[in-house]
């Protein structure tokens, strides 16, 4: 018999990894899975129900956005609370989201306004009932969706690739953003895209994030001696 | 016993590293074209490694948006897409406006140097292809923020992306991306020099948006065959 040319193998797999990928993404971000815990794949498998590859597999994916650390040989797990490396993600993302809001609230259609106000009510939702892992994720998902409109791609994926590192904010959450002021502030930044105005929008996201630069050139940034020769490589 | 923190390095990953980093310079400078066919025994036989550190290389590069994988069926280098390099290039200019507007008051005098050095080495942006292979926009420029900066995720966007921006400034039939674009640059390190962060990242962003971002006028479509 000739083999099929087409076979669904390599796409039940990738499901596979989806699916495990998902699993463990929201496990860690929900804290099921602590910061710092060891991952053993025996564990992995008998948790999850399927063989070793898609988990290694999406492991590899997780290590990828900081959520995991893997050591050959010697460990995988959970990576732990890294304040340093959150607000680095923090300041990064509002560089995208600055930029999204600059480019894309001037051309910003009914439905997006329309996403906007839902995610803008969400927010206010979780800051009144303190609930900080839906703050996180609501105010998350009203700078993603300058992203999202703005047609670029590569700008969506990088930002929602830092998304992760923003979320776990939440698991330590203080100033700059205080939970207080965070609806009023948004707000601002609505009525800023409603009336199609770009330059405002993107000072106001530009002054949120700003506290965020500060306190790293405070806290974290190391002298000339300590930095690497060329960070990027 | 507490878990070490510190990074192990095996002499497994040191391999799978040198893969790597072997066909990413083979990508980048044009060595391996875009849509060329990749086959892992060649590979292996071109490296002289196993299967696995070369599959792990590969994944890599493809989350790099620079190889692409089609289970069971081809791995191939990714084709230059005109679309997905203009949303790259403004992306990427996004995080180096930012940067050059925040880090200018941090400069020091061996940075503003260093900047001064690097308007030497563009000139008139001339000879686009041999300033990226040397990495003269990378080092010269882009590092300087960085490191000033000192944030390690923006360090590893850039490292990671980069790459794919290098690629299409390298294969471009002319430098006419950079010869548009160098007033602006030397425009913008001026103004880092006299410490203005906003003027010089407006200048930066015309050097992208008038200049470099034009690279991608130079590549035709390609098919939906092609992609």
């Amino acid at each position: 018999m000739p083999l099929p040319v087409k076979d669904s193998a390599p796409v039940e797999r990738q499901l596979l990894r989806d699916v495990v990928y998902n699993r463990l993404y929201e496990g860690i971000l929900d804290g099921t899975l602590e910061p710092g815990e060891t991952l053993l794949d025996e564990k992995l498998t008998a948790w999850l129900g399927v063989s070793r590859t898609p988990i290694r597999e999406a492991l590899m994916k997780l290590a990828d956005i900081g959520l995991v650390e893997m050591a050959p040989n010697r460990y995988t797990r959970v990576a732990p609370i890294d304040l340093r490396a959150i607000d680095e993600a923090i300041y990064t993302a509002g560089l995208l989201h600055e930029y999204a809001a600059r480019t894309s609230v001037p051309n910003l259609d009914a439905a997006a306004l329309s996403r906007l106000d839902k995610a803008l009510k969400e927010i206010r939702k979780a800051a009144k009932a303190n609930n900080l892992p839906a703050l996180g994720s609501a105010v998350n998902d009203f700078f993603l969706e300058f992203e999202r409109s703005s047609g670029n791609d590569v700008l969506l994926a990088i930002s929602e690739g830092l998304s992760p590192q923003v979320l776990r904010y939440v698991s330590v959450w203080k100033l700059p953003f205080g939970t207080d002021e965070l609806p009023a502030r948004v707000t601002e930044i609505h009525e800023a895209a409603k009336a199609h105005d770009g330059a405002k929008a993107g000072d106001l996201v530009r002054a949120l994030y700003a506290p965020a630069l500060a306190q790293f050139l405070s806290d974290y940034r190391r002298t000339d001696a300590d930095i690497e020769e060329s960070p990027v490589v | 016993m507490p878990v070490p923190i510190a990074e192990a390095v095996s002499p497994r990953r040191l391999i799978r590293d040198e893969v790597f980093v072997r066909l990413l310079d083979a990508i980048v400078d044009g060595d391996l074209t875009p849509g060329e066919q990749l086959y892992d025994a060649e590979i292996e036989k071109w490296v002289g490694v196993s299967r696995t550190p070369v599959r792990e290389a590969l994944n890599q590069l493809a989350a790099m948006g620079l190889v692409e994988i089609m289970p069971q069926k081809r791995t191939r280098v990714t084709p230059i897409d005109p679309d997905r390099l203009r949303d790259l290039i403004e992306t990427v200019g996004s995080l180096v406006t930012g940067i050059v507007r925040d880090a200018t008051p941090l400069l020091t005098e061996d940075d503003k140097a260093a900047l001064r050095e690097f308007t030497e080495r563009m000139g008139d942006g001339d000879n686009m292809a041999e300033l990226v292979r040397e990495r003269v926009l990378t080092d010269g420029f882009i590092n300087v923020f960085v490191r000033r900066l000192d944030n390690r995720t923006l360090a590893k966007l850039f490292t990671r992306h980069l790459p794919e921006v290098r690629r299409a400034l390298i294969a471009a039939p002319s430098s006419q991306a950079f010869v548009k674009g160098a007033p602006h640059l030397a425009a913008a390190v001026d103004a880092a020099v006299a410490g203005n962060g906003a003027k010089a990242a407006k200048a930066v962003a015309d050097f992208w948006n008038k200049g470099l971002v034009t690279v991608v006028d130079e590549f035709a479509p390609i098919g939906k065959e092609g992609r």
